[in-house]
């Protein structure tokens, strides 16, 4: 596992590279895209174990952190889906001079495959392959839990009753400007709103959709393309949340469908 | 201000990220632990966010991964998690003296990071500064009562006793049963601690402070079951360590700053604190 900060002096991002080990060194590279903001720090963990199952099963993995997320440089605020989606192409050409290998396949959760699907179906860069881990579908339906999950956030951490959650967020911000301590600017709320998996196209790549019920757009998204490899999974975990104190929950069961996903490649 | 990622201790295996400050840097600098489970980026991005402030006012500061935390490997001793802690952190602030020249230190903890920070600094004579959010807490009755009473008094109360003497009882009851809200969590209980008697924390603080340690702790609304006035570490420990430990209430606050106004808030705090006591 070794940290290090990939890209031009004046916004670097920050990554995380494992090496493959184990007796067979696999020909294509792993790039685990994150989720959103609070959600990114609730799979930080998970995405650590995940990459260093995968390094032992001899794949080369980068994590990495958006630019304004993380450990990168920037400022949240100034964060845009535009400037993420370039990120991925930038981690993913790091990761294939870093490995010394030709192809990579994609992992992204949540946000994160969304961001990918659309990288690719965008033609920004082609991995060999995409596993979309209950992407998100709906940006404007996403915006609306943000909303929910940080009122029932703040009842539950202040103790305060509805009443006055909705009192302190009127009082105090217009709504939708933050959401679990990350600011929500106007042009982030914009891209949300815009964005919509059904009405893109597939990306031109193999892709396993990792679903479950939770995510409602989901069966949505397989009635839209049912050509694409599809697995419904037996539990999820409840990402857009901020039990921070909870953020190292790793469930297994999960980790073997990312991996099964990635099992076949060389 | 850059950034630049430091792997150090045994085996080099914990990593941190140094904030350095575009000119020369301040005699004192800073070392950020992490808040529970969470990287060093912290809750909200709350590590990076005050770094990067602290950098910009000149000091050298590290945010690092205690061992097997974010992006640190495991340690392969024995010792148990608040030695490790103790350990590694004071690896880090040899890595930050090594590679800015820092003679001085400030921790800064939230939660368990504040636990093992005031472990750190009862052990390491470097520590100059301890800046510690949601520290160990001591109800007294004065807190208790009064947390029952702010239950009471919270929205929802005044119109119970309208619908009926009956419901608003219920609610009573129930407030009662869990005087932090609904849930009953204590984000701070959650963080399963080892907090020391009221005697020994009112002795180790006078320790501390007597070896020039300045000390600032700010306890959030989140812990108002057992804290919830601004005269209460003075009513608890006595004039002469209020004194000596600044101690503030912030009832406007959540556990991990979960409002960009309490981020913001908190950033200007620590920043006015520095410059008040270090220059």
């Amino acid at each position: 596992m070794s940290p290090f900060r990939f890209g031009p002096d004046s916004r670097q991002l920050h990554g995380v590279y494992f090496p493959p080990s184990g007796a067979s060194l696999r020909q294509t590279a792993i790039l685990l895209c994150a989720p959103f903001a609070h959600e990114a720090t609730r799979s930080h963990r998970l995405y650590r174990v995940l990459a260093e199952r995968l390094a032992r099963a001899g794949f080369a993995v980068l994590r990495f952190d958006y630019s304004g997320s993380g450990d990168s440089d920037g400022d949240f605020a100034e964060a845009t889906l535009t400037q993420w989606r370039a990120d991925i192409v930038r981690a993913h050409a790091e990761l294939l001079e870093r490995s010394g290998l030709r192809e990579a396949a994609w992992v992204g959760l949540r946000l994160g495959a969304t961001l990918a699907w659309e990288t690719i179906a965008l033609g920004l860069a082609r991995p060999v392959r995409l596993v979309a881990w209950e992407p998100l579908v709906d940006g404007a339906r996403y915006l609306d839990e943000l909303m929910a999950a940080h009122m029932v956030f703040l009842r539950l951490d202040f103790g305060l009753g509805w009443a006055a959650v909705r009192q302190r967020i009127a009082a105090t911000l217009p709504i939708n400007d933050q959401a679990f301590g990350f600011p929500l600017t106007p042009v982030l709320r914009a891209e949300f709103a815009a964005l919509d998996l059904i009405t893109q196209d597939a990306p031109k790549v193999p892709v396993t959709v990792l679903a479950s019920i939770v995510e409602p757009g989901l069966e949505t998204l397989q009635a839209r393309f049912p050509e694409l490899d599809w697995t419904w999974l037996q539990s999820s975990s409840p990402w857009n949340t901020d039990a921070a104190m909870n953020s190292s929950i790793v469930p297994g069961d999960l980790l073997d469908a990312v991996h099964a996903a990635l099992a076949e490649l060389r | 201000m850059s950034e630049r990622i430091v792997q150090f201790g045994e085996r080099r295996r914990l990593a941190g990220t140094l904030s350095l400050p575009d000119g020369s840097a301040h005699a004192l600098g800073f070392v950020l632990l992490n808040a529970g489970v969470i990287s060093r980026v912290g809750p909200q991005r709350l590590n990076v966010q005050l770094a990067r402030a602290l950098a910009g006012a000149g000091h050298a500061v590290l945010r690092f991964d205690l061992s097997g935390l974010g992006e640190s490997a495991a340690a392969s001793g024995t010792a148990s998690f608040e030695q490790q802690a103790i350990a590694d952190t004071i690896a880090a602030m040899d890595v930050l003296a090594r590679e800015t020249g820092v003679t001085r230190c400030v921790l800064f903890g939230l939660c368990s990071g504040a636990d093992n920070a005031y472990a750190s600094a009862l052990v390491d004579e470097r520590v100059h500064g301890l800046i510690l959010l949601d520290p160990f807490a001591y109800a007294t009755v004065e807190s208790r009562l009064r947390a029952y009473g702010l239950r009471l008094l919270l929205p929802g109360a005044v119109g119970a006793l309208g619908r009926g003497f009956k419901a608003f009882a219920r609610r009573c009851v129930r407030r009662l049963q869990h005087p932090l809200g609904t849930s009953g969590v204590d984000p701070a209980a959650e963080c399963h601690r080892n907090t020391p008697s009221r005697q020994e924390f009112a002795r180790q603080l006078a320790g501390m402070t007597q070896r020039g340690v300045a000390v600032y702790l700010m306890y959030s609304g989140s812990v108002s079951s057992d804290y919830n006035s601004p005269h209460q570490f003075e009513r608890t420990f006595g004039r002469e360590l209020a004194r000596r430990v600044e101690a503030e209430f912030q009832p406007q606050v959540n556990h991990t700053r979960s409002e960009l106004a309490a981020q913001r808030d908190l950033i200007e705090r620590v920043l006015g604190w520095t410059k008040r006591k270090f220059g």
